[in-house]
This record gives C-alpha cells, structure tokens and sequence, in this order.
C-alpha cells in the first residue's frame, strides 16, 4: 500500500476548503451590507430578545457525551477485529462489547438514559 | 520542437503528477455530488409536493426545474450579516468547514472508478481511480463523524437561543446515532474482512447482497443513517415549530447556501455509502455503464429518504434516544458478534465468496 | 519533498494552535483550537503511514472528546472567574517561552533533514488486529474492565451533579 490515498485526502480536503472559502467570500465583494439594530438581532419569533443566549443546559446532555466517549472506544477497538476474526482471538472483543451492554443496561435500568 | 497540445498529451501530464491526478478526481466528484445535490434537492421538493397533494415549483423554467439555480443565485447576492451576538470567526468559518468535512467523506466512494471504466484502457484510466485503498471506508466515515462539531460551534457563534438549543439536541442525536451505525458497517467488513469500500462492492458480485446476508445491519445502518442525516422521523433538530430551523437559523445568504449545500452532500455521500455497502454499489446488468447504476441506486435510496419523510410523523426526542441507546445499539452490537457464524455458512453454501 | 514541507507546516499549526488554545480567553475558541490540534495530530498519523489510526483519532478524539469538552462548558456557567490554577497555567509568557523552545527545536529538527516521514511502514488494519487482539490482548482486557469502571463511575458523579443542581435550580437552566 502506497502513501497516495494520503495525497488523494489533502486534494479532496484543499478543493472543498477553497470551493466553501470562494462562495462565502466573494460574493461580498459584490454586496454592500447595511446592517440595522434589527437586522443583527437573534431570532426570537419576532419579539425583542430576552436576555443572554449563552444559556446553561441541564447535565442530562452529558450522560450521554460520557456514555458516547466510552463506547467510541469499543467501537474504535471493534475495527481491527472485524477486519481481522478469521485469526485473532474472539473473547477481547465479546468481553468489550458485552461490558457496553452491561452498561447501557444499567444506565437504562437506574434511569439514567431518561429523557426528563 | 512540437508543442501542439492535444487531449492526450494533456491527460499523460495530469497521470503523472499525482496532485494533479487527484485534483481532477477531486473535481469529478464535485461536478457528480452538484448534479447529485440537484437532483436530490428537485426530488424533496417535487416528490414531497405530489405525496402532499401539493404541486412544488412550477413556474421558473419547464416542471419548475430551475426554480433551485433561481434560490441559489438568491443566496448568492443577499448582502452578508453576522449576529451583533454572534462569535464572528467561528460564525463565519463553521459553514467552510462544514461542505469542506461533507465534501471529503465523498473521497471514499468509487465514483472515480465508475467514471474511469468508461474511458478507453489506452489512457490507462486506472491510475485516476483515488478509491481503491485500504480504510477508505473509515476515511468515509471519519469525516463523518465530524458532524456534531459542526452543529455544536455553528450553533453556539451564532448567538440565538434556538441556534444553541438546536446544536445542542443535534450533537445528542449524532453522538447517540453514530455507535449502532459504526457497528452495523462493521458487520459488512466482517463478511469480507475489507475495510476498503471498493472491494466490498467487488466481493458482492459473487455473492448475494450484504442487505440480504446482514439483514439486521442493514435495518439498523439504515436507522441510524436517517437520525445521522437529521431527516424525518428523526428531523427534531429542526422541528420548525418548536426550533425554527434548529442550529442553522441565524446563517442567511452565502452561509445558509453552504450549510444546505453540505447537508445534501451529506445525505448523498450516506446515499451512496449504504449503496456500496448493502446494495452492490455500481453493480448492475450490463447495457448500463456501472457509473449509471451508483448513481441511480444512490438516488433511489434518497428517493426513499424523502417517501419516509413524507409518511411518517416526528418522534418525540426520548423515543429517539430510547431507540437509539436501548434497541439499536444491543441488536447491532449482537449482531457484529454473530456475523462470522453468518460469513461461514454463507461460505459453505456459496452465497459468499 | 513537498511531502516534507507540508509535515512541517502540520506540526507549526499545531504548535500555533496549543499557543492559542492556552492563551485565549474564550473556552469554545479553546475547544476549536484543540480541533485543530486534535486534527493536525491526525494528520501527522497519516503522515507516518498509518491511516487507520489517523481516522480513528479524527473519530474519537476530535469527534468525541471535544463534544465531551463542549458539553462541560455550556453545562458551566461561562461568567465564572477563573481559578488561580488556571491562571498559574495560563500564564502567558511561560506558554511563550515553551512554545519558542518548541520551535526552534522544530526549526532543528527540520534543518538537519534526519526524518522523512515517508519512511514509515505501511500499518495495516490486518497488522492492527494481530497485534492488537493476539500479542497484547491482556491491554484490551484491562481495557474492557477500565471502561465498565469509568462508566459506572461517571455515572455517580453526574448523579451527585444532578441532585445538587436540582436542588439549586434557580432559572436559565435549559432542557
């Protein structure tokens, strides 16, 4: 195997970069912005906007960031395997996956996948 | 000394600097994924219109066909904004990035080699072919993974409230969705122990289809395929009468062109992903050119994307993770464990080779 | 050559980005410069010829860890003064100096010519899973244990988190 799928990556990347960078930056060249306090008011259902955007969110959204961490890696380990079972051992693999279940079991089973 | 240019000598310049070489299949794919876009976006609209009892666009051009290039060149000469709350730089570089992401996670489906088979072999049109290495699948899927990224800095530099409710619930969405839909493509690279999309497609034309021998990776691919693009029954990232248009309601102008733009190129690189995995990608019976058969295949499966949106209602967000987190996610992984006995069977029996 | 030339830009922009993601003020502009760190370090993976690694740290680092990263911020409140060990670590001329030093062994290394990294041998996905599933399968075992500990684990610190910001809910908090 040759390094020029690497090259074939960088071209993809550059042509996508530079066709994005051209339409969004060129046209303004063409266009004359007149902003009014309205304008570059958020959103809010046409109603003055209330307060900051920053808003907190509740720490439900990271129960899931925490569980998706960890089973990116089971499933990030799950690769070499699939590509190679026919001569590797089996019980690493059957181990890591049933230890996700295990814990998407006992995230379900204490309530903690709830959506509140 | 001859310095004609002629095609030939053209093309013999361009095969030996490889930058070049794959700068032009850069570009094809480009001229592919835009008529693949159009297309799509023609087929949301029109489909979707007649499943309605609507009529979509009818008036720019013959069937309304040219209504979509009147929208872009709207997008392209509105005047460009930013938010006063907005982070300008993030604001402003989160649409490049995302069609560049989109973009790159095309690299991996064989376009390339169902264009050069084509060309006649004396210009040697296999060296043109970018597709063909070892993890090309998991360079597809790499960039895909990048996704909830996107959502989360487009939707927190824009600075509104929906903007930053919408990221939010999308980024929970992607991340519950991409677990079930790495391990349901694994159980194909299990049946041929490749993770090289091209020979995937290959093995599958002496085999019977992967939708057929991994029948529970295809259902749950396909789920998961449906949340990862955001499309209905999974589309409450942008429920529009709670959110708006979700993460992307403060982009306007160019912004919003590119943004869109990716979410098509997105939808047709997945179209096209689940075509070479389960479908047989380019393969078909012979008076169509293999180029002919992706494509339509490809389009066929979005076609049926916008049949579902168009039949079935919007789940509330806790079914969404309920499915994704407690079904998809055992039944695939269970799955990926019983491939091999599946592969071995098959094997015996010559429905894989 | 060019292949040289761009391995080095790669490792300077990553430089430039740990310089800004420690000196800048604003913890999502952080968490986009630690993208890019994150992406150039795969890129430097496929530079040593190792595709599969390169997309597997674009999966789980850039992809995950930074949506981790993200998720933490806004659950904060972003107002907060910053602790005196952040500003100990912050402290920007000691990143400076670090980052100079940094670069002039960059500029070292890269003047003497020793690596090409071209010189790497193809890694394989089959290779990966020899070694992986059969010479060190006792790492993925330990690994396996780690993971079920830190999920059960996390999960009681989000638990003690969500009691206590139940019972201090005041407003602004968003579902």
């Amino acid at each position: 195997m040759a390094f020029v799928e690497n090259i074939a990556i960088l071209m993809f990347l550059f042509l996508g970069g530079a066709l994005g960078f051209a339409a969004e930056f060129i046209p303004r060249l063409f266009t004359k912005p007149r902003p009014t306090p309205e304008k570059l008011a958020p959103f809010e259902s046409g109603e003055d906007p209330v307060g900051t955007a920053r808003i907190r969110f509740r720490i439900q959204y990271y129960i899931y960031a925490v569980a998706f961490v960890a089973f990116d890696i089971v499933v990030a380990l799950a690769i070499p395997w699939a590509v190679g079972w026919g001569y590797v051992y089996w019980t690493p693999i059957i181990l890591l996956l049933a230890v996700m279940l295990a814990v998407v079991g006992y995230y379900s089973a204490k309530g903690d996948l709830e959506w509140i | 000394m001859n310095t004609q240019i002629t095609l030939t000598g053209i093309i013999v310049f361009i095969e030996r600097n490889v930058y070049l070489r794959f700068l032009l299949v850069a570009i094809v794919a480009f001229i592919i994924v835009s008529i693949g876009s159009l297309i799509e976006l023609y087929i949301e609209r029109k489909f979707w219109a007649r499943i309605m009892s609507r009529y979509g666009p009818t008036e720019v051009g013959k069937f309304g066909t040219l209504q979509l290039i009147a929208d872009a060149v709207k997008f392209l000469v509105k005047e460009d904004f930013s938010p006063a709350a907005a982070d300008k730089t993030i604001y402003n570089l989160v649409p490049v990035f995302s069609v560049t992401v989109s973009f790159a996670s095309l690299l991996a489906i064989p376009f390339d080699y169902t264009v050069a088979s084509l060309f006649p072999s004396s210009l040697h049109p296999l060296t043109f072919v970018a597709s063909n290495f070892d993890p090309s699948l998991l360079v597809a899927f790499g960039f895909f993974a990048l996704e909830p990224l996107i959502v989360l800095f487009g939707g927190w530099a824009a600075g509104g409230k929906y903007t930053l409710i919408g990221g939010f619930r999308s980024a929970a969405q992607l991340i519950s969705y991409e677990i079930p839909l790495v391990l349901s493509f694994l159980s194909v690279v299990v049946l041929t122990q490749s993770l090289n999309l091209f020979q995937i497609i290959q093995t599958q034309a002496h085999s019977w289809p992967f939708a057929v021998l991994a029948f529970p990776a295809f259902i749950t691919f396909t789920v998961a395929l449906l949340a990862e693009l955001e499309r209905t029954p999974f589309d409450l990232t942008e429920a529009d009468t709670e959110l708006v248009s979700g993460w992307n309601t403060e982009y306007g102008g160019t912004k919003f062109l590119l943004v869109y733009l990716s979410e098509y190129i997105r939808a047709f690189a997945g179209s096209a992903i689940l075509v070479s995995l389960f479908l047989g990608g380019w393969l078909g019976p012979a008076p169509i050119p293999p180029l002919i058969w992706l494509f339509l295949k490809t389009i066929i499966v979005f076609t049926v994307l916008v049949w579902i949106r168009a039949a079935y209602p919007r789940v509330r967000i806790d079914q969404m993770l309920a499915l994704g987190w407690r079904i998809l996610i055992p039944v695939s992984a269970v799955w990926l464990v019983l491939t091999p006995f599946v592969a071995h069977v098959a094997m015996m029996h010559g429905a894989l080779a | 050559m060019i292949v040289d030339v761009a391995y080095y830009i790669i490792v300077l922009v990553t430089l430039l980005s740990v310089v800004g993601f420690v000196v800048t003020k604003d913890i999502v502009r952080a968490a986009g410069l630690l993208l890019v760190v994150l992406g150039c370090v795969a890129a430097a993976f496929a530079f040593m010829n190792s595709l599969l690694l390169a997309m597997i740290q674009l999966m789980v680092y850039a992809g995950a860890v930074i949506v981790i990263f993200l998720f933490g911020v806004m659950l904060t409140r972003r107002e907060a003064p910053t602790s005196r060990l952040r500003q100990l670590v912050c402290h920007e001329n000691l990143t400076y100096l670090v980052f100079a030093v940094l670069l002039f062994l960059l500029i070292l290394r890269a003047s003497m010519g020793l690596t090409s990294p071209l010189g790497y041998i193809y890694v394989s996905p089959q290779l990966v899973a020899t070694s992986l599933y059969v010479e060190l399968r006792g790492v993925v075992y330990a690994l396996a244990a780690l993971i079920g500990a830190s999920s059960i684990g996390a999960i009681y610190v989000v638990r003690r988190d969500k009691k206590h910001s139940d019972s201090t809910r005041g407003g602004g908090v968003q579902k």
